[in-house]
């Protein structure tokens, strides 16, 4: 698609200029991967190295997950997803980065591939991965093959509203307006149907297959803790094992943790190796903070934080 | 319902199981755990099955609590704290509000039936409603029976 080409063009430029004019110290944004299909996050401190910037649909990650280490070292470019540039606002507002430390370069996204969706069409020696019509194009040895999105993209792309993004110092491109495919919370009214007794088995099987690895963890720009209640051993919270009640608690606290301040960026859900369920929880929690508290996480930086602060007209336990 | 009719109604309903509630109250120092102590000094009849843990205020206690209860076993968990407004510390108990109301709606849907978490305001001058809550949850949780664990069925 020649405005995608655009888009990555007009990134470069940009990127380049902000390093020349030593306006930040480094661009975070994406570079081709070791293998066609994923890309790697790339750091450019220089206008050599930000002509590797790419911007195409295997540029899935979460790039705002860098920024309270980065800004450490100076001003900082980001390149955002709109659906990440929400990240941002939160670490704003909890003071992990200051507004003037970050300029967010927001792109322009059609939608973001997934790699359970690539690999059941089962294509051999792919080449390269680029956005055409609805979907992807996949260059193979082979030839040209087109996916529609409802196979290529991730499932939030498939509910994306392609609103403005909540904050952006510059827009590359624009996302393009379209109907989403299915609703977001529709794996929550499945879930609903079913028991408490028939939930906690789901749960089971789900935990049983948790190792604790903590991916889930250290790719979510929220979770920033210099020490994470898991890993207290003085007060020991949770056992380290990975037995399903120990791991129940750390999938449980860790959603109270991040309630009102995940933005649904799915990070979590993608890098898990044994396919945990997480975006069960977040959305849970999300549409209850909406329902209950009125708040949208990564909306806006001036808000306080939803369970750092109260309302006289909070839902109450005993209504007058 | 006068309290000596009330005391009586406690007293007659209760029938010996086999099998009792253990509960575990997290209370706050200075409306809930006095409203606790003053059903004890007022003699009124309520169940045993309640072991409290007091806190300086509502505001300590963490869904983590509350969790590390259910996962050692415990069959029902209550959290009580001073009324909106009445807060020792001002504005404890608002934090706690958000927190544990959320945290309730969580609970559920990880399919922890409701019935074993209560939530509630508890003032130093409420013996009675201390009682009462106590006996409602008892009650409520012998209906839905020994807890078996957080992810088993």
């Amino acid at each position: 698609m020649a405005e995608t080409n655009d888009m990555e063009q007009g990134l470069r430029a940009k990127a380049k200029e902000l390093l020349e004019s030593g306006q930040v110290k480094v661009v975070i944004g994406y570079e081709a991967g070791s293998v066609p299909f994923k890309c790697a996050p790339l750091f450019a401190e220089t206008p050599e190295e930000a002509d590797r910037l790419v911007w195409n649909p295997t540029c899935v990650n979460n790039l705002a997950v860098y920024l309270p280490e980065a800004v450490k070292r100076g001003k900082v470019a980001v390149v955002l997803k709109p659906c990440d540039a929400g990240s941002i606002v939160e670490l704003i507002k909890e003071h992990q980065i200051e507004r003037d430390d970050v300029i967010a370069i927001v792109v322009g996204c059609p939608g973001v591939l997934s790699l359970d969706g690539l690999s059941e069409m089962d294509l051999g020696d792919i080449r390269s991965i680029e956005w055409r019509g609805n979907g992807i194009a996949v260059t193979t040895g082979a030839g040209e093959v087109t996916i529609p999105r409802e196979k290529a993209f991730a499932g939030k792309c498939l509910s994306c509203q392609t609103g403005e993004p909540a904050l952006a110092d510059i827009k590359i491109g624009e996302s393009p307006a379209r109907e989403p495919l299915r609703d977001a919370y529709i794996s929550l009214e499945e879930y609903e149907k079913m028991s408490p007794a028939e939930r906690r088995a789901f749960w089971a099987k789900q935990f049983e297959r948790c190792i604790r690895c903590y991916a889930c963890r250290a790719v979510c720009p929220a979770c920033y803790c210099s020490e994470c209640f898991v890993d207290k051993a003085a007060q020991l919270w949770v056992s380290k094992s990975t037995d399903p009640t120990a791991n129940w608690f750390f999938h449980m606290a860790r959603a109270m943790h991040l309630a009102g301040r995940c933005i649904g960026c799915g990070e979590c859900e993608r890098v898990c190796p044994v396919r945990i369920q997480l975006s069960l929880l977040g959305k849970k929690v999300h549409i209850d903070v909406e329902d209950m508290f009125d708040y949208e996480p990564g909306a806006d930086p001036e808000a306080l934080p939803v369970l750092g602060s109260f309302e006289a007209k909070d839902p109450d336990p005993c209504p007058e | 319902m006068p309290d000596e009719a009330k005391t009586e109604q406690v007293q007659t309903e209760r029938k010996p199981t086999d099998w009792e509630p253990r509960l575990i109250g997290f209370l706050c120092n200075w409306c809930s755990y006095a409203g606790a102590d003053l059903a004890g000094s007022s003699r009124l009849k309520y169940p045993p099955n309640l072991r409290v843990v007091r806190v300086p205020c509502s505001g300590r206690i963490t869904p983590q609590f509350v969790m590390k209860a259910f996962e050692r076993g415990f069959d029902g968990v209550l959290v009580a704290g001073c009324h909106p407004g009445d807060c020792h510390y001002s504005k404890g108990n608002y934090y706690t509000r958000r927190r544990m109301m959320l945290f309730k709606r969580l609970l559920e849907f990880m399919g922890i039936e409701p019935e074993r978490f209560r939530f509630d305001w508890v003032s130093a001058a409420e013996g009675n409603k201390f009682a009462e809550v106590v006996e409602e949850l008892t009650e409520a949780v012998k209906k839905v029976g020994p807890f078996k664990g957080v992810v088993k069925g």
